[in-house]
């Protein structure tokens, strides 16, 4: 597909998703992040990212539960589709073999 | 919980779409929940703000995944089955796309042509302020123009409100004379250094506006008028004759609108003397129209014999629907004909519109089980609606290309047929399209506003039993609008009948004189003295096909004639009147009844005679008219003369007057001719007599061209607006019996279709096919019936005030509307039961297991 690739920013919160299971959802990742990551994003930096992967079909939701702390206000809980997913492998296949070739160019 | 800045959640369900409310709002609570257990109240708080602001953000309220992406998957889905729909009713639909087409067609010439005559003289340089100067002489002729005295008058400074004033006088035809080409031409003079250009806006293809009329001398001709005269351009400098000057080329124009009252292919600037001109004033937005109309008229010019009584400022882009006044430039428009027109074009979209919507809901009620399904899936009314709309849309817009294309097939002989040169403005003027996209979107509108009130207010269930959908509401509509049409049809159809038939009468009429071989020349005006009348009358009839020669008023012409004053009765003027010679009774075929004058050799009358008609001698009241006198402009140096022949009334005027009364001077050597050159022809050879005519005319006026035509093209021009209502109601009701009928076909096919059951049971209980036909055609008679007497009532009385305008006139039968209301029954059953046979004929067993 044309010009279809993932942002860095992409392919870190679809990491987290995937990591993060059925609990995958907006301030939830945020504060993966921040734990694996130690770096801080905004949330609606999330948000956006996250209707945008939807949007691309690379990532589909569902409202989960509600629970009493947010307000009685239910989750919007996101998951990989099978297209993000090989996305995913796609971008990592073409990281690893660049990374390959750097080894080979390595100084000594 | 205890929140301190709740408005930001108002205004965040406000921005967010519906979907994502809850879970950003319930992200951005937990958030702020997290940030006070970490940090301070204050700057959660101020966190908390600061985020929420941070989540009102495009991308975020741009989404809307369910509710758009499912939108446009519906309608993508009634497209799909709309685009089945068509495929699967083919016929159905095609009839309502031939019928629609049709309709749109004849509407959208009709709204060209109105366009058209409704555009006069609007591209001026300032249209709402001109005016032109008509008055009213010594209080009883109104003139387009104006005395010479007058508008030399409005030129000074004397009137304020006056801006500028532009005149111009019509020139007799004459050649232009360039090389050896000779031109017939229609020249306008106007006066040197004339602001005509500043006035009236004519593109200017070669010459300088500010100097083309400046030089005494100097000519604008037309494009195509230059191209006769000179062939190739460049014109300007060119030099031809014309008359006796000799004029110089200044500017070429382009040829002129059509849409304008002007009417010229030459125009000169010179010198002239002029009596009476077209004047045209610009006025400066202060001026009180009234009021300088008084003062026009009270101008004193020093000359009482032709004072203007009267003036009427006529606004310029209304003289084209003014009345006619004597010697306009053009003949003007007919409001009644614009009326007429539009109204026909109304009926015909009348009736395309009602096929469409007795058809579509025919069609639609077919369908209640679709909408059943969808409104069980939880298709909204809103939905239902939309999808009705997109087909109905989808058929109406399918129509343009096809309507444009007929437009175009169509639009020569349109034009020639209103003699207009109409152009195809749907292509080029926005308010055109949008115009014809209104007539458009409008009808599909009407035409689904029925079944969609219908259907979207149904239960589901009620719409999966189907049929009686229509009975409730859906047949009473079609009722109506099948009752209009056929009243409609039969309104059409006699009007066509009767309109024509007063057509034959006219045409078959006997005038009371001879009207066949005649050949009249027209521009005898320019014969003056000399005895060239006389010439010419000699040097024809020595040609073998000249039968005869005379002068006079041909039948038709309108000019009534002096004031008279006969033995024992008051002073009058209501007879028609004009001097020939003493040829113009055997020439025309008019019998003399008795007298003198009709039993005395030529060599033995006096040099001039007075003969009447018999309608005269009527109106007076006399029993020997022989002898008596009729005193010719009585008071004013009146001239006496002794009656000495009466001939029989013949039709002088067009059929729409009574016979009026009527007397001849006949001269027995006539120097000039009166009104008019009536030459006998040889019908069998017609062309050799033109030639003789034309060979005798310019033999002694070389340099006029010879204005020459049948009489009886010419009296037959007073019945030209009843040939064409003739004419457009002939094929207009053809049409709309096509129309009707295609419309009868679908619908009738679609019925049956639908009562396909319930013939089947009623064949089973012993119902004959005779009887099921006439079951099925019994709605329909009832219907033509109730048209036949609206459209009879309605029909009898516009027809009978139409004939009024005619004094002479062919009879109004009522017997004719219920034949052609019968006429109409019958064509109706052929269409019913042919459709319907088939149903009709179907073994039960078919019909009952039916869908």
């Amino acid at each position: 597909m044309k010009g279809n690739y993932l942002g860095e920013f992409e392919e870190l919160v679809m990491l987290v998703c995937a990591a993060l299971k059925d609990e995958a959802y907006g301030i939830n990742i945020v504060e993966e992040i921040k734990e694996e990551m130690n770096r801080t994003v905004s949330l609606s930096a999330v948000h956006m990212t996250l209707y945008r992967l939807e949007d691309k079909r690379l990532m589909e939701s569902y409202l989960g539960g509600a629970t009493a702390q947010r307000g009685g206000r239910k989750k919007r809980i996101f998951k990989m589709t099978n297209a993000g997913l090989e996305m995913l492998k796609q971008t990592k296949a073409g990281r690893i073999s660049l990374w390959n070739q750097v080894a080979e160019l390595k100084l000594t | 919980m205890n929140l301190p800045n709740k408005w930001i959640l108002d205004l965040l369900s406000r921005v967010c779409p519906k979907d994502l409310q809850d879970s950003i709002i319930g992200d951005l609570l937990e958030q702020y929940e997290i940030n006070l257990t970490r940090r301070g109240e204050i700057i959660s708080n101020l966190l908390f703000v600061y985020n929420g602001i941070k989540l009102m953000h495009v991308g975020i309220a741009r989404y809307n995944k369910n509710t758009q992406s499912s939108t446009k998957a519906m309608f993508f889905n009634y497209l799909i089955v709309a685009l089945r729909n068509l495929r699967k009713q083919k016929r159905y639909h095609l009839i309502n796309f031939v019928g629609l087409t049709l309709g749109f067609a004849s509407c959208s010439l009709v709204l060209l042509y109105v366009n058209h005559e409704l555009s006069y003289d609007q591209f001026h340089h300032d249209p709402k302020n001109t005016y032109r100067v008509s008055s009213e002489v010594s209080e009883r002729t109104w003139f387009p123009s104006i005395m010479n005295e007058y508008a030399e008058r409005l030129m000074t400074d004397e009137f304020p409100e006056i801006n500028q004033t532009v005149k111009f006088r019509r020139a007799p035809s004459n050649f232009a004379i360039s090389e050896n080409r000779r031109i017939d031409t229609r020249a306008i003079v106007t006066n040197p250094g004339s602001y005509f250009f500043e006035m009236f806006n004519f593109n200017i293809v070669e010459g300088n506006q500010q100097n083309m009329l400046v030089e005494p001398r100097s000519a604008v001709l037309t494009h195509s008028m230059a191209e006769r005269i000179f062939g190739e351009g460049p014109y300007t400098g060119q030099i031809f004759k014309w008359d006796t000057l000799s004029l110089k080329v200044t500017g070429i124009i382009e040829d002129l609108p059509s849409n304008t009252h002007l009417a010229f292919n030459l125009l000169i600037a010179h010198d002239v003397p002029l009596v009476g001109v077209f004047a045209y004033v610009n006025l400066n937005d202060k001026a009180n129209i009234e009021e300088l109309e008084k003062k026009i008229a009270d101008i004193d010019i020093g000359n009482d014999r032709y004072y203007v009584s009267k003036v009427d400022l006529q606004p310029i882009e209304s003289i084209h629907f003014s009345p006619a006044l004597t010697f306009e430039l053009k003949p003007p428009g007919e409001k009644k004909y614009l009326y007429l027109f539009s109204g026909i074009a109304l009926f015909i979209l009348i009736i395309s519109t009602t096929n469409y919507m007795n058809l579509s809901s025919a069609i639609y009620a077919r369908r209640t089980k679709e909408m059943a399904v969808r409104k069980v899936l939880g298709s909204s009314k809103r939905g239902l609606s939309t999808q009705f709309l997109l087909e109905s849309f989808l058929i109406s817009l399918m129509t343009i290309p096809a309507v444009l294309l007929i437009i175009h097939l169509v639009l020569p002989a349109f034009s020639n047929f209103v003699e207009i040169p109409l152009q195809n403005k749907f292509l080029s003027s926005p308010s055109m399209i949008s115009s014809l996209l209104l007539i458009v979107i409008l009808t599909s509108l009407l035409a689904t506003i029925s079944p969609i009130l219908t259907m979207r207010n149904f239960s589901a269930l009620k719409l999966f039993r189907g049929g009686q959908l229509l009975d409730l509401h859906g047949l009473n509509l079609r009722k109506v609008l099948l009752t209009v049409q056929f009243t409609l049809l039969l309104f059409l159809g006699t009007g066509a009948f009767f309109i024509n038939k007063q057509l034959q009468f006219i045409r078959t009429k006997d005038l009371g004189i001879n009207k066949t071989d005649i050949v009249k020349v027209s521009n005898v005006h320019v014969l003056y003295g000399l005895d060239k009348y006389h010439t010419i009358k000699n040097i024809s009839l020595s040609s073998p096909y000249i039968h005869g020669f005379t002068t006079g008023s041909p039948p038709g012409t309108e000019s009534y004639g002096f004031p008279y004053k006969a033995e024992g009765h008051e002073e009058r003027s209501d007879a028609l009147s004009f001097g020939t010679d003493l040829d113009y009774f055997d020439v025309m075929e008019v019998e003399g009844l008795y007298g003198d004058f009709f039993e005395r050799k030529p060599e033995d009358q006096p040099s001039i005679s007075l003969v009447v008609n018999e309608k005269f001698v009527e109106l007076m009241g006399w029993e020997d008219p022989i002898g008596k006198k009729v005193t010719m402009s009585p008071g004013n140096n009146g001239r006496d003369y002794s009656i000495s022949g009466v001939f029989r009334n013949y039709h002088a005027l067009s059929l729409h007057n009574e016979i009026v009364p009527q007397f001849i001077f006949a001269r027995k050597r006539r120097r000039s001719a009166s009104e008019n050159i009536l030459v006998k022809i040889d019908m069998q050879n017609i062309r050799q007599s033109f030639e003789a005519i034309e060979e005798a005319w310019y033999s002694v006026m070389p340099n006029s061209p010879i204005e020459c035509a049948f009489m009886n093209e010419d009296i037959q021009k007073a019945y030209v607006q009843e040939q064409k209502a003739g004419k457009l109601s002939v094929s207009l009701s053809i049409l709309a019996i096509l129309l009707a009928v295609m419309g009868l076909i679908g619908l009738t096919s679609y019925m049956s279709e639908l009562r396909t059951k319930e013939i089947g049971i009623r064949k089973v209980l012993g119902a004959s096919t005779r009887q099921i036909l006439l079951l099925l055609n019994k709605e329909f008679v009832l219907l033509i019936s109730i048209a036949t007497i609206i459209a009879g009532t309605v029909g009898y009385f516009t027809i009978a005030k139409w004939l009024e305008a005619f004094a002479y006139r062919t009879s109004v039968e009522p017997l004719i509307f219920p034949v052609a209301g019968l006429l109409i029954v019958l064509i109706t059953f052929l269409t019913v039961s042919i459709q319907s046979g088939k149903t009709a004929r179907k073994n039960p067993v078919e019909s009952i297991s039916y869908e």
